[in-house]
């Protein structure tokens, strides 16, 4: 991920306009206008236009613009509906119970989306660097596949070798780690250290086998690292998922609030719209 | 080993419909059934394959991409021998988000209905709590008109704005007086102000929002009533520490037609202020500064510093002078009670030519020596036609009343007139009293005087002394007014009466009043005053700037008793204020008054300690080039030459920087202006 | 090995075209024109005629009203009449409803709205009625274990459409079976008709030997097509009709490679470089003489220069492209002559026209506007030996990238679908998208091959060279008349999977349909009936593939392989 001159030009862009909403402000409120309520407008207007995404999304057929412009737009337009928020709230923390919670929805979005936006450009990186391309809805299948692979290797491995120890450092060791995603945050984090440990099991237990043993668990090995590298996809692609279920669930939430809270400033301060 | 889990073929890898809402229960174990959950979610799967009755035989038909033909084949019922396990679909990741959203949206709204029905309803809705001072206030009720009349009325009121009008009338049910215009001002004098300030050079177009909004083309929003909404400045709900009162430098300019960014930076120069009407007490600082207390002879009289003189109010705010006993006395005190005031004094006559003449004026002394008439005994007086009439006679005729030789009739009936004039004043006086004064002053001055104020003016004048003065002047008065009264003509006796002598060893009256009060001295009624704050001179200047309507009168009186000449010299220092309507006379200096909310503050107080060597003539400057006292030649407190330098600017913008002493406006300047009294308290006088 | 390929027998007679042919059949054929013409002895005893009889024939039954060939399919067999009649559809055409192709109609922005609410819930719903009650106007009938389409109302037809019949002994479909051509008419039996059906192989090893044969088909071949060939390629656009017919007279056809390409590059991509290397037949030798420019009329060949121990790919050449023009004009231009400077390969089987290099000289190179001369070659460049180098100068990709497109022949793609899976997050919005635009059903599969962070995925790729739509028995796959997408229509198609089957890229799946209810809809044989399906670039769709319309990153792009700067362009952006 580099800043291009592009990025940079957009944001800049986006910059502006929350300046220009920062003079908008202060122009308003040096003659005495509550910019509030132009703020609050382009603000709820700008976070429309952001939730215009997911509508575009659901209307594929129609000729409206690539959802790839659309995506350029929802970030940086973020990016200004970000500052637009600040000075809508005249960088103070609000008081009312709607109000803070609206805005600690909002800051949820927006650092969601931020964090989004660093994952989605840092992770696929990484899911193409390491294992093979799965679809993340059929991990379980091969998951499965590996274990039941594993399962019958092992049985194999005492058919074979007449003895248990293959079986049973795979029933002690392994059998528990095949049978489930694992490893969630050594793989986000890309700690690699269960990756060096078991590596380090199948090196001192290798030691101990004849070569009819060590064909066999060099296919283990081979099953274990397959099952490391799905966990590492498994890990990766659900949090390419996860972020998202902060970002949008917390973006209807503080639609809905934002509506009751537009009522509520429009009524009470007898400003009529 | 090169393991690959996907196989990309047809047969291999289905299409993945991440679309469909629903998966496969057994997806999670790795072992998901070809068939699919329906579109409800409802798991659907039942066999492999519907097995074909052929020949008489039951046979599997089983797709080859489920794995082709099976080797048990179907049951002898012909049902398939593979039923496939039910499962509980589960949702697809993207109906897991979307219920999430929804849930999260019903959590809110749902949590928001609660909190609303329940007790808990108005703090929910509250954008945060309310300053300090309003923090006791009812529910939202209290200032906003459309609480409580349910989601209907906000949704009418979101459109219409409808409720603006009752809310201000919410807020001044406390804040009285405030609302309206701004500064509580007229249109007029809002004009007037914009000008002066214009003409005073402010410069600079204001703070840099001042200038975005003029960019804008912005103008201060009126309310729905005109004027401006209480809410333009004052917000609320910014919690309990919140100032609803700051306003900041911009938000002032918004409506000032002059804008600038600071005191120092564009205000407009300071003009006359703070010297905007002369003082209420003569001093002339230069002159007593200057020349009287360096004078040897009134070296330990002479005060040393501003201090003596001067002290702050209980505010800070003001300085007040310490008056008259501190300030003044020990040179002015002797001087003050040096000449009575003659109230009345008999005219000298020509008394022979008015014998030669039998003229009908009763008896008169011949010993009388008055030139002129008193202006007090003229005021009792004035409204009798006959005395009026000689009066202007005498005057148009410039008539020498020691010499009437050669007056004609006429001339001789004013001057009879005349004569009764006074008489049936004393007689007035001694049968009706009071009253008597009442009458002729109310009628002399076109106002209805009432008892306390003739009470006031007559300043304890006894009855005795009238008594006293008719024996000496008219002893047959009352004989003379009955006779005169009948209209029987009485002309005047020819024997002149003795001139009357004090009996010896007497005290003259004069000394006898030497500490103030009435005494009658030949043909002469006097008033000796008490010294510095003499009630009667108070009461009769308060007359005559006050309460007197005529103009010749009021004239008349303050030519006798309102100048620095005057007995007392009371308008020497004490200023008289009277152009248009009811004047006043300045017997106090300036007093502050904590209910007034004036344009501009300024707390002497508080710079006490900022100021160096040069105290107080750092602001005030005494300049000796200002003549001073013409400024107290009329009644025009607007006329008048400061006997100080005009203050600069300078003198504050050093210190009030933003970042100092701080520049915000309303550090010296108000915007409500005007009386503002204390809320009172009405507590009903309960015992128990 | 060594050399060139050296075959005993064909190997494709492994796998004859019918296995029904008997000795009977082969003698009847051979008593027949213009086979009892031919001389035997000019065929090698490895490839007797009688055998390319047995092997590459077969003989097909035809009722009354069948229809045999269809104006667009693409078929690699040409025909004979054996005996009865078969009716050639001179004007007007018959409608695409006769043909079994659907006639594809974009949408409105209504009838794209719809797909909002009206798309089922299910997978894979059809209508049932339409699926059981077929075209009005024709039917099928299976017979021998083919399905044949015939129509229901030929007199009407006849009355209707200009026909000619074609008599006993008429060939017909050479051309388009050897230059994998689209059919330009449509046929039809005229009563009970027996056609001999002649595979391209066959057609192709008859022409090598025979000559009244050969002179048969470059007769037809440069009357029909070599005009609409030269004219069609901006090279010849200048030159007059008189001009134009003396280059097509000059032009020499040429084959090379034995194995069709489909068939063959799977087992050639497991081999190394240098060993694939023999397998690809040199058309133009690097250092060679320049001694024409070549067209390439059918199939794939590669531009290689030959570096260190390896012959990293330049570029590829697809159908209508030129090669050999640089060192044509640079010949032409200076006095000191170079060879060609690259070698030109074979990839499997292909046809090239070659136009003599004095043709060119003589008649192309002077009346060519300035405009289209190539940029002149750069001879010596210092740094022509590096690989890198050498396959930047052709594309800007990437070598590994380049020679993975080539050897998986992801090359003979239009609109192949590529995934940079740097940037795609796995979000599926791309199969959600397809799916919404296809009835709630994704087209395409989000897995595929990989080079780095290239994935071809499971797309139809709308090749140049579409294999998938040889067989079709029912001309359900064709191309579309909209902008040529290859397309399937549903309700004609049978669900015989050859085209899955055929297709070399895996991007075409065969489904089992189900009813409005979501149940699988069976045949009498209680057998899900099954449909072929596959990308069809949203061709009734406003705006275009909604794939890569609904990728939020600009992960997925569809791409022309003809053309790979666009490519090279989107895969280096930052």
């Amino acid at each position: 991920m580099t800043l291009t001159r592009k990025h940079i030009g957009r944001f800049g862009i986006a910059f502006l306009a929350a300046v220009a909403i920062y003079f908008l402000h202060g122009g308003m409120q040096a003659a005495l206008w509550e910019p509030a309520f132009v703020t609050g407008w382009i603000l709820l207007g700008g976070m429309l236009v952001l939730t215009l995404l997911n509508t575009r999304k659901k209307l594929p057929f129609l000729p409206l613009a690539k959802v790839r412009n659309w995506v350029k737009l929802h970030v940086y337009l973020g990016w200004f509906v970000v500052g637009t928020f600040l000075i809508h709230l005249d960088f103070n923390v609000p008081n009312g119970w709607i109000e803070t919670t609206m805005a600690v929805l909002f800051v949820i979005v927006a650092l969601s989306g931020v964090l989004g936006a660093f994952l989605s450009k840092s992770l696929p990186p990484r899911l193409t660097r390491r294992g093979e391309e799965v679809i993340f809805e059929r991990i379980p299948i091969f998951m499965t596949q590996l274990r039941e692979a594993a399962d019958d290797l092992a049985v194999y491995s005492v058919e074979q070798t007449t003895s248990t120890s293959i079986a049973d450092f795979y029933a002690e060791r392994l059998r528990d780690w095949f049978t489930r995603p694992r490893d969630y945050f050594e793989h986000i984090m890309e700690l690699g250290g269960r990756r060096f440990a078991l590596k380090q099991e199948f090196d001192s237990m290798e030691r101990y086998l004849n070569d009819t043993e060590k064909e066999v668990l060099g296919e283990l090995r081979a099953l274990a690292e397959k099952k490391s590298d799905l966990d590492y996809h498994y890990a990766l692609q659900k949090t390419l998922k996860g972020w998202l279920f902060i970002h949008i669930p917390a973006t209807y939430g503080l639609l809905a609030l934002a509506v009751v809270h537009v009522i509520l400033v429009h009524a009470f301060a007898g400003m009529s719209l | 080993m090169n393991l690959k889990l996907q196989r990309f073929d047809y047969r291999s890898s289905p299409y993945e419909r991440p679309n469909q809402e629903w998966v496969c229960g057994r997806l999670a174990e790795g072992k998901p059934c070809l068939v699919g959950p329906g579109g409800n979610g409802v798991c659907r799967a039942q066999s492999e394959c519907r097995p074909l009755m052929k020949d008489g035989r039951w046979i599997c038909t089983r797709s080859d991409a489920a794995g082709g033909k099976c080797s048990q084949g179907p049951a002898p019922d012909g049902s398939c021998c593979n039923p496939i396990p039910k499962c509980s679909p589960k949702p697809s990741i993207r109906r897991q988000r979307g219920m999430l959203s929804r849930y999260v949206v019903a959590v809110v709204v749902g949590l928001l209905l609660v909190l609303a029905g329940g007790m808990t309803g108005e703090a929910v809705f509250s954008p945060g709590p309310l300053s300090a001072a309003h923090s006791e206030l009812g529910g939202c009720a209290s200032c906003h008109t459309v609480s409580g009349k349910g989601m209907v009325a906000w949704a009418h009121s979101m459109f219409t704005g409808g409720s603006e009008t009752s809310d201000i009338q919410n807020c001044l049910g406390c804040h009285e007086n405030r609302g309206g215009n701004p500064h509580n001002q007229t249109s007029a004098f809002l004009a007037a102000a914009s000008e002066d300030a214009a003409a005073r050079g402010g410069e600079g177009g204001g703070p840099l929002m001042t200038r975005v909004s003029a960019v804008m083309g912005l103008s201060v929003p009126e309310a729905d009533g005109g004027g401006v909404a209480c809410r333009t400045c004052h917000q609320e709900h910014g919690g309990h520490q919140n100032d609803i009162t700051k306003m900041s430098n911009s938000e002032c300019q918004a409506c000032h037609t002059t804008k600038f960014n600071a005191i120092g930076d564009g205000h407009p120069e300071f003009g006359a202020y703070p010297y905007l009407r002369r003082t209420r007490i003569a001093f002339d600082h230069q002159a007593h500064i200057g020349k009287y207390f360096v004078d040897p002879n009134n070296a330990d009289k002479a005060p040393g510093t501003c201090r003596t003189c001067h002290v702050p109010d209980t505010q800070g705010k003001l300085m007040l002078f310490a008056g008259f006993d501190t300030g003044c006395a020990s040179c002015h005190a002797p001087f003050i009670a040096d000449k009575p005031v003659e109230i009345l004094k008999l005219p000298g006559m020509d008394v022979d030519s008015l014998i030669d003449m039998e003229a009908d004026t009763g008896e008169y002394p011949a010993y009388a020596e008055g030139e002129e008439f008193q202006a007090i005994g003229d005021a009792l007086m004035r409204s009798d036609e006959g005395y009026a009439a000689a009066r202007a006679y005498i005057e148009e005729e410039d008539l020498d009343l020691f010499d009437l030789a050669d007056i004609d009739e006429d001339g001789q009936k004013h001057i009879e007139n005349l004569i009764w004039a006074y008489k049936t004043l004393i007689y007035d006086i001694l049968t009706q009293g009071p009253e008597a004064i009442q009458e002729r002053l109310s009628a002399a001055s076109d106002a209805d005087l009432n008892q306390k104020q003739v009470a006031d003016l007559m300043a304890g004048l006894h009855i005795d002394a009238v008594s006293i003065l008719q024996q000496r002047w008219f002893p047959n008065l009352f004989e003379e007014m009955e006779a005169h009264l009948d209209g029987t003509a009485q002309p005047m006796p020819e024997d002149e009466g003795e001139e009357y002598e004090l009996p010896d060893g007497m005290l003259e009256e004069a000394d006898w009043s030497e500490g103030g009060g009435w005494y009658v001295e030949y043909f002469t009624l006097n008033y000796k005053l008490t010294g510095h704050g003499d009630k009667f001179m108070r009461d009769w200047l308060r007359f005559a700037v006050v309460t007197n309507q005529d103009e010749e009168l009021g004239a008349s009186l303050m030519d006798a008793i309102g100048t620095p000449k005057s007995p007392g010299g009371c308008v020497g220092c004490h200023s008289v204020d009277k152009t248009d309507g009811p004047g006043e006379v300045n017997w106090k200096s300036r007093q502050p008054n904590p209910s007034a909310v004036g344009f501009t503050d300024f707390f002497h107080a508080k710079h006490f300690a900022l100021i160096g060597d040069k105290g107080c003539s750092t602001c005030h400057e005494l300049n000796p080039e200002a003549d001073y006292t013409a400024g107290f030649t009329d009644f025009d407190n607007s006329t008048f030459t400061s006997n100080f330098s005009p203050l600069s600017q300078k003198v504050c913008a050093d210190c009030h920087t933003e970042s100092v002493a701080g520049n915000d406006c309303t550090q010296c300047h108000n915007y409500h202006v005007g009386e503002f009294p204390p809320a009172a308290v009405d507590t009903k006088l309960t015992a128990k | 090995m060594d050399g060139p390929l050296v075959i005993q027998r064909p190997m494709r007679w492994d796998n004859p075209f019918s296995t029904e042919m008997t000795d009977e059949d082969v003698d009847r054929i051979m008593t027949l024109e213009p086979f009892c013409n031919m001389d035997e002895s000019s065929f090698p005893p490895s490839m007797s005629l009688r055998d390319i009889v047995r092997n590459d024939m077969r003989i097909r039954n035809y009722r009354h009203g069948d229809i045999v060939v269809r104006r667009g399919d693409y078929g690699n067999s040409a025909f004979m009449v054996l005996s009865g009649s078969v009716r050639v559809v001179i004007n007007p055409d018959l409608p695409d409803a006769l043909l079994g192709r659907q006639t594809e109609k974009k949408r409105g922005v209504f009838g794209a709205l719809k797909q909002l609410w009206a798309n089922p819930d299910m997978p894979e719903v059809r209508d049932v009625a339409r699926l059981k009650g077929g075209g009005a106007e024709t039917g099928q009938r299976v017979r021998d274990g083919e399905t044949h389409t015939f129509l229901q109302d030929v007199p009407s037809i006849m009355k209707d459409y200009h026909t000619e019949p074609l008599r006993e002994g008429t060939i017909f479909g050479e051309i388009a079976a050897l230059g994998r051509t689209p059919r330009t008419l449509s046929l039809f039996a005229d009563g009970d008709t027996e056609l001999l059906e002649i595979r391209w192989q066959g057609i192709r090893d008859i022409r090598r030997r025979d000559e009244a044969f050969r002179n048969h088909i470059d007769k037809l071949y440069r009357e029909r097509s070599l005009i609409h060939h030269l004219r069609a390629l901006p090279l010849f656009q200048h030159l007059d009709d008189e001009t134009i017919q003396s280059v097509a007279d000059a032009t020499v056809f040429e084959t090379y490679g034995e194995f069709e390409w489909h068939t063959s590059f799977k087992k050639l991509a497991e081999l190394t470089g240098a060993e694939r290397l023999r397998h690809e037949p040199v058309i133009a030798g690097e250092g060679e003489y320049v001694d024409g420019l070549f067209l390439i009329r059918t199939g794939f060949a590669r531009v290689s220069r030959h570096v260190n121990h390896g012959d990293p790919t330049i570029s590829f050449l697809g159908r209508g492209e030129v090669y050999g023009l640089e060192e044509l004009v640079h010949n032409w231009k200076n006095d000191d002559q170079i060879p060609y400077q690259n070698s030109l390969r074979g990839l499997g089987n292909v046809d090239v026209l070659r136009v003599p290099t004095k043709i060119v000289e003589d008649i192309v190179l002077p009346n060519l506007p300035p405009n289209l001369l190539p940029a002149p070659i750069v001879l010596d460049k210092p740094e022509a030996d590096s690989i890198q180098s050498v396959t930047q100068e052709g594309s800007g990709l990437d070598t590994g990238l380049l020679e993975f497109l080539v050897e998986n022949r992801i090359i003979n793609g239009r609109a192949t679908m590529l995934i940079n899976t740097d940037r795609c997050v796995r979000c599926d919005d791309c199969v959600r998208a397809c799916a919404a635009t296809h009835n709630n059903n994704p087209r395409f599969a989000r897995h595929g091959r990989r080079y780095g962070n290239v994935m071809i995925a499971n797309a139809c790729m709308h090749c140049t060279d579409p294999v998938c739509m040889i067989g079709c028995p029912t001309g359900a796959i064709h191309r579309s008349s909209l902008q040529g997408q290859v397309v399937i229509n549903d309700s004609a198609c049978i669900g015989c999977a050859t085209c899955a089957n055929s297709c070399p890229y895996d991007n075409i799946r065969m489904v089992a349909v189900r009813d409005e209810n979501g149940d699988f809809v069976l045949d009498e044989a209680n057998a899900p009936i099954m449909k072929s399906t596959k990308c069809d670039l949203c061709v009734d769709q406003m705006g275009g593939p909604s794939c890569e319309r609904a990728c939020p990153h600009d992960a997925l792009r569809r791409v022309n392989m003809s053309d790979l700067g666009p490519i090279a362009e989107w895969l280096n952006q930052s």
